[in-house]
């Protein structure tokens, strides 16, 4: 499946890129997608950050679709 | 109106996009301004900070907060939250939450805790512009 997965803060450094692109067919869930992401960009095993599908934050693994809005949140910093 | 304004906040900036309608039942107003400060790091000088965020999360969570103060404190009657995207330089203000109360109390409790919330919960990041031109993020 085609998932698009925004980057904020630091992980934009990390993965070079503010928005990524992918494309795979073993991705199904965020289980799947933390593994790939990782693997594909390992610094980010030593990053703290959060995803959310569809602007809600996730706490246990979530099935994806291609609709799903993706993003990786490192810790927040407003103020 | 949107919380995140581009640039620093400024109180013309301010004057223009609050709410300026008189509230004849308010009798207190609490207004928190936060400053980008020129800190030491890494023995560099804080120029500025570089604000990004999750901009609809943003605005939905402010929006949250909003309704969650406006809940809790019965005597709030009004909560407005700016807060820049951007670069914002030291001195210059990023932050500027407005809450109006019927009287003091609660609108001394809710503005703590509101601010308390934004930090928190707004999806907001923040690089901090060094002197030398290098930068650290925030987190």
């Amino acid at each position: 499946m085609k998932y698009t997965i925004l980057l904020f803060g630091s992980l934009s450094d990390v993965c070079q890129n503010n928005k990524l692109q992918i494309n795979n067919t073993k991705i199904e869930n965020t289980n799947d997608l933390v593994i790939y992401l990782e693997t594909k960009y390992p610094e980010l095993k030593h990053k703290n950050y959060k995803i959310s599908v569809n602007q809600k934050i996730i706490t246990t693994n979530t099935n994806l679709d291609t609709n799903s809005e993706i993003a990786l949140l490192p810790p927040f910093a407003g103020g | 109106m949107k919380t995140l304004v581009q640039g620093p906040l400024n109180e013309e900036k301010i004057n223009v996009i609050i709410n300026n309608k008189p509230d004849l039942q308010a009798g207190g107003h609490c207004i928190f301004w936060g400053q980008v400060r020129n800190d030491i790091k890494n023995e560099q000088k804080v120029v500025s900070i570089e604000y990004s965020a999750y901009d609809e999360m943003v605005e939905k969570e402010s929006n949250k907060i909003k309704q969650e103060i406006l809940e809790k404190y019965n005597d709030v009657r009004s909560v407005e939250i700016y807060h820049s995207k951007g670069e914002v330089k030291a001195g210059e203000n990023s932050l500027y939450v407005k809450i109006s109360a019927g009287h003091r109390i609660q609108a001394f409790e809710s503005i703590q805790e509101c601010v308390n919330l934004i930090k928190k919960r707004l999806p907001i990041w923040k690089k901090e512009n060094l002197s030398d031109g290098t930068y650290i993020w925030t987190e």
